[in-house]
């Protein structure tokens, strides 16, 4: 953290110790948010060894970093994971952010390192034009740049441009272009050879990327997750709500009922969802529902091993559907047994949509009454943690414990990652529910007993016969 | 020892286990009675979901939810803009809060005590819950009422069968099912209670229960407009005592305590108000006060006064009290101080006085005289019952008889006339059914005799059994069947939310057609929150209720003008609507059209009621005449008259209809009538654009067009576009032909 406060505060020249020698960059737009995949390759021509090397990655894509993952693969070390850290570079371009990552061992001049830079990021696919006819195919442009950019001298390049159907490549840029690309398509894909010569640091060339797409776009503005744990019932139950918007191409006009119906555009393929895929967990689910605000939407099936959820009505670009979906699981499948009265609870992070950007996620896990918390494990970061109590059925004292943890823009990819709760519950807590209302009910009929006794008539009391 | 054996070796049993053996039996009567009241009702919940019916029910549950998340007097203060837009409705003012407290009372003792349950649930299932309470109540009156009656041996088998009528009829179940949370749901439950608790304080002349009648009377006040029923039997109960000279001071105790305490507690309901004491409906119970009064007084001089002298004075006071009083009533009302009677009132004395005069009542289906089916329908075998319980009221005339007599006869008129209001018939008709069958138990289902070897055997003691075991098998026949009939009712006619509407696949297997919440919720989800959506005013609670979004009518129709400006808009022709739409700031215009589905209870057919209501207030401008043919025919295909065909309704309705068809002749599944392909094609739309249709084409959502930027006319824009396109279409339409020659 001080680090990165000095770091910021002194704005810094990235020394030139690395030429780049070739720069691999794929670009992958199969799902509704872009993945990036940028393979480097760099020596150290300077003269003494170095253990920095600095990215460099535009603005936009910053802003809307999902995740960003760089791989040391060669020389091999026992710390392949790097750590990035944000820098202000004095001579840098201001749409641009630069990363300073520590390599584990200096490098020796004239010997090489090789990396891979994974990125993830959302809103970088866009519908144009905004809105458009039903019937019409949908086109999506992606924004990104034509040469990386690098505060490094470049000497081999080459770009792929994975699942761009029908695409075509703009570029105004009035700079000259460094080297010459040969681009061509392989089927969905566009891929440029290899091609020498020299991009200069920071070389700054935009490049439009027009495609067509049939998928919508989903995003979700919230995801509220909620894990209720229960020992009595060996169940452990979840429900999630999503807040979904789709981010594809809007209808110009308004929505056509018998076009949609002639065209058999509900069979189709198109940018409007006309189902919801939710992938399940391989552990065993009971009791599935599907409801929104208005109540139960009684089309939703299983398909093998995803619930196919239809919303009460085709959601085109810029619509809106709010949806609640839950289940039960065994909690046996879930729950590991630790010493002195200690649990451990591992659940998903997500199960959720097939292909999703999410924006907030509210992640919930409610131990039962009486269950002391005790930590948690997340592979990545999170927004905030807070420790609450939440009333539920036949709670007496404080309440549920409620774990949550926040997270910010998120990917359907990420949703494999485990989350581990560890929380403390005792075989007296666990007794202690059905013992005290038990002894309420007692109570309860004991003193209507007593009432029903009680003679409240002002009439004098007859005798007895 | 509980039991033992005596010497004639017959088995004696303990006195106290026979007392505890007979509660446990009444106590397991009483829980599946409970229990049939209850799961007949839930239907719908396992058939649908559990979810709020049809319309009232939902603005019941909207105020209900605006209670439960505020404070009490928030709620009495509640003034709701998201209705009757511009003017807004003072909720919290002309509302029964009784529902609404009930269920928030509920929820937050359910709170309390650890069971969170949601608004919802408790709305939906409140309705059984107080069935079971209902029948409990229906014991106890004809448990009261059966003591009187003469040659009644089991009473309390009369009870229990009434009770078990009244956990399973129709006619109750009809407003009562799990899901209709309206006002009627808890109202019964009271009206049964306070009609129990005004037998037994009649009986005793006890102050208490003449409180406790006065203190049910204030929660049915709360509760139900139909309070005025309960208002209006007691005095006439009162009144036919009187007049039977049955006179006596436990009749003045109850009476004045239930009036006293009674009118003063409803007078704190909002909507009540000033009621009571000046509508024209609570004057009688005002005149049974003054009246008793009156005849305690002559009693008292009856006492000292010589007959003669007595006799002179009653006719003198009389008639200068009975003058003074109708002089004053009259003139009251003349100036103002008496409200007169209100449309309703007129309308149940006349039928088709609402159908001339107030057009808005008679649209109300169930404002409708009851065809003779209904009842059957509704009552099953109690209606042939019903009488005969009656009668044997009249054979004894105890006081509560007469309060069963008097009951039946207005319950009978009055369910007569309106269909809705076999809902208070069927109380009565159980109590009666419930008499009936315990007398017939007492004379036919009495066995003793054959077990009894010590009775002699008399000759046609064989006939005897033989006609007991006749009746006794066909009144187990018509239980069998009464059961059978109430469960089929309920479950085929009764047990629709009518917001999801069931239906069968070309291969038979249900389906459910979701149409109304599909386009509600697209409302919600995709308009902007403040949107303003005009819709008939059947459909305004539903949309305020699932759509959240505000409405210009809606089902409570306490302002004729606006809903005639609403129908003014549907009913006339698109320029003039434009102006109407413009003025009032409609965004979203919804209509209900069942034309593809078949389904009949559309906007279309309910047109003529817009127009009614509209001609109501502007007889120039609308005409119903102009609606139908010459030939008197409501058509809507291409023979639709020009009144028809331009009005915005039939427009929004039938807009693109014929595309479905693609080519052939539009087919109307509801009126059975067919578009022609190329008049279908022209039916246009100017001023509204379509945003939604659902799945089924029920419900259409039409948006208001901004105005033209330059200034210009829509209406005009959308001629020129349709010009320049017919041109185009038939030039295209002659180039296109010699293609078509080479390829024949």
């Amino acid at each position: 953290m001080l680090v990165c406060l000095v770091l910021a505060a002194s704005a810094l020249q990235v020394p030139a110790h690395w030429e780049i020698i070739n720069f691999e960059r794929a670009l992958d737009a199969s799902k509704s948010y872009l993945k990036m995949r940028h393979d480097v390759t760099a020596t150290n021509i300077g003269t003494e060894p170095v253990d920095e090397f600095v990215i460099a990655i535009p603005k936009e894509v910053d802003e809307n970093r999902v995740i960003m993952i760089p791989i040391l693969r060669s020389p091999k070390t026992d710390r392949a994971f790097l750590e990035a850290q944000k820098i202000e570079v004095e001579d840098g371009l201001d749409d641009v952010v630069y990363y300073v990552m520590s390599l584990p061992v200096p490098i020796s001049p004239k010997s090489t390192i090789s990396l891979s830079i994974s990125i993830i990021a959302t809103h970088q696919l866009k519908p144009v034009p905004e809105s458009a006819p039903m019937r019409d195919i949908q086109a999506l442009s992606l924004k990104t740049l034509k040469y990386p950019i690098s505060p490094y001298v470049i000497r081999k390049y080459a770009l792929a441009l994975m699942n761009v159907a029908n695409g075509e490549l703009k570029s105004d840029s009035k700079e000259i272009e460094p080297i010459v690309l040969d681009f061509h398509n392989e089927g969905k894909n566009i891929i440029s050879d290899p091609g020498q010569g020299t991009i200069k640091p920071n070389t700054y060339i935009p490049l439009n990327v027009y495609f067509t797409s049939t998928e919508p776009l989903p995003y979700v503005t919230l995801l509220q997750r909620d894990y209720w744990v229960s020992h009595w019932g060996n169940t452990l139950q979840l429900e999630e709500y999503y807040e979904l918007t789709n981010n594809a191409v809007k209808l110009d006009s308004g929505f056509n009922r018998a076009d949609w119906i002639n065209q058999r555009l509900g069979y189709k393929i198109t940018p409007a969802m006309t189902s919801i895929q939710i992938l399940l967990p391989e552990q065993q689910i009971s009791d599935a529902y599907f409801t929104d605000k208005v109540g139960n939407v009684s089309t939703s099936q299983f398909v093998a091993d995803r619930m196919v959820l239809k919303p009460r009505f085709p959601i085109f670009g810029g619509w809106h559907y709010n949806f609640t979906v839950g289940w039960n699981h065994k909690l046996s499948d879930f729950l590991k047994k630790g010493p002195k009265d200690e649990y451990i609870l591992k659940v998903k992070l997500m199960d959720g949509l097939h292909d999703a950007s999410y924006e907030k996620l509210n992640f919930s896990v409610y131990l039962p009454e009486g269950a002391e918390y005790i930590s948690t494990f997340i592979p990545f970061k999170h927004e905030g943690l807070s420790i609450e109590h939440s009333y539920s059925y036949l709670d007496i004292e404080n309440g549920h414990t409620k774990i949550t943890l926040t997270f910010n823009n998120l990917v359907d990819e990420l949703k494999d990652a485990d989350v581990y709760v560890r929380y403390k519950y005792s075989f007296a807590s666990l007794i202690r529910k059905p013992l005290i209302t038990s002894l309420y009910v007692f109570i309860t009929l004991l003193t209507l007993y007593v009432l029903m006794k009680v003679n409240l008539s002002i009439r004098p009391a007859r005798k007895i016969d | 020892m509980l039991y033992s054996v005596d010497k004639e070796g017959y088995v004696r049993v303990d006195s106290s286990l026979l007392v505890a053996f007979k509660l446990l039996l009444e106590t397991a009567i009483f829980v599946s009675i409970s229990f049939a009241a209850i799961s007949s009702r839930l239907f719908s919940v396992i058939r649908f979901e559990s979810i709020i019916h049809e319309f009232d029910p939902w603005f019941n549950f909207r105020a209900t939810k605006y209670l439960v998340s505020h404070s009490f007097y928030q709620f009495l203060n509640w003034f709701d803009d998201k209705t009757w837009y511009p003017l807004g409705r003072v909720t919290g003012g002309t509302l029964y809060p009784g529902l609404m407290v009930t269920s928030s009372v509920l929820y937050h003792f359910l709170h309390k005590i650890g069971l969170p349950i949601d608004v919802r649930n408790i709305c939906v299932l409140l309705a059984p819950a107080f069935s079971s309470i209902t029948s409990l109540a229906t014991f106890l009156l004809t448990w009261e009422i059966s003591d009187t009656v003469k040659g009644l041996r089991y009473r309390k088998t009369s009870a229990f069968f009434a009770a078990f009528f009244m956990s399973i009829v129709p006619g109750y179940i009809s407003r009562s099912v799990a899901g209709s949370y309206d006002n009627e749901a808890i109202a019964i439950t009271l009206l049964m209670v306070t009609f129990y608790l005004w037998i037994k304080s009649v009986r005793l002349g006890s102050v208490f229960y003449a409180s406790l009648t006065a203190i049910t009377y204030f929660y049915m006040v709360s509760a139900w407009g139909g309070y005025v029923f309960i208002t209006n039997m007691i005095p006439l109960h009162v009144f036919i005592l009187l007049l039977m000279g049955r006179f006596n001071y436990k009749l003045y105790t109850s009476y004045c305590t239930w009036y006293v305490l009674g009118t003063v507690m409803s007078m704190q309901i909002p909507f009540v108000g000033f009621l009571p004491i000046r509508s024209n409906d609570h004057m009688s119970a005002l005149g049974v006060f003054g009246l008793l009064q009156f005849v305690l007084v002559a009693n008292y001089l009856k006492r000292i006064l010589s007959p003669e002298k007595f006799h002179r004075l009653m006719i003198a006071s009389g008639s200068i009290v009975l003058t003074l009083g109708i002089a004053g009533l009259v003139l009251a009302t003349k100036i103002g101080i008496i409200a007169p009677w209100t449309g309703r009132f007129y309308s149940l004395w006349d039928t088709s006085y609402a159908k001339i005069h107030i057009p808005i009542i008679a649209s109300v289906s169930e404002h409708q005289p009851t065809p003779w089916a209904s009842f059957f329908f509704d009552m099953n075998f109690l209606v042939w019952l019903f009488p005969v319980g009656v009668f044997i009221c009249f054979q004894d005339l105890s006081d509560e008889a007469v309060f069963i007599i008097v009951y039946s006869v207005l319950a009978s008129y009055f369910s007569g006339v309106m269909i809705r209001l076999i809902l208070t018939l069927s109380p009565v008709v159980c109590v009666c059914g419930g008499l009936t069958v315990g007398k017939l138990c007492s004379i036919y289902m009495d066995f003793k005799d054959i077990f009894n070897s010590k009775a002699q055997k008399v000759s046609g003691a064989i006939f005897d059994t033989f006609s007991k075991l006749l009746v006794t098998s066909s009144l187990i026949f018509y239980l069998y069947y009464y059961v059978y009939h109430c469960t089929w009712v309920t479950s085929n006619a009764y047990s629709s939310p009518s917001v999801v509407l069931a239906s069968r696949n070309p291969d038979g297997s249900s389906t459910i057609i979701d149409d109304f919440r599909e386009a509600y919720y697209w409302l919600r989800m995709n308009t902007a929150d403040d949107s303003k959506v005009m819709a008939w005013w059947d459909y305004g609670y539903q949309i305020g209720g699932m759509a959240d979004r505000t409405t210009f009518v809606d089902n409570n129709t306490w302002n004729n003008t606006h809903i005639a400006t609403v129908g003014k808009a549907m009913a006339v022709d698109e320029r003039q609507s434009e102006v109407i739409m413009r003025r009032l700031g409609v965004d979203y215009v919804l209509v209900i059209f069942g034309g593809v589905l078949g389904y009949s209870g559309d906007d279309i057919n309910k047109f003529l009621w817009m127009v009614r209501i509209s001609e109501g207030i502007w007889p120039d401008e609308v005409s119903e005449r102009n609606y139908f043919t010459p030939g008197g025919a409501y058509r809507v295909d291409d023979l639709a008259t020009p009144a028809m065909k331009n009005s915005l309704m039939y427009k929004m309705s039938y807009y693109r209809f014929g595309d479905l068809f693609q080519g052939r002749d539009a087919m109307d599944r509801v009126r059975q009538q067919r578009l022609s392909a190329q008049y279908a094609e022209h039916i246009n739309l100017d001023v509204l654009e379509e945003v939604f249709t659902s799945e089924n084409w029920i419900v259409r959502i039409y948006k208001l067009k901004d105005q033209d930027t330059f200034g210009r006319d829509l209406i005009d824009l959308g001629e020129q576009k349709r010009h320049q396109l017919g041109k185009k279409a038939l030039r295209k339409k002659t180039r296109s032909k010699p293609e078509l020659d080479i390829r024949i």
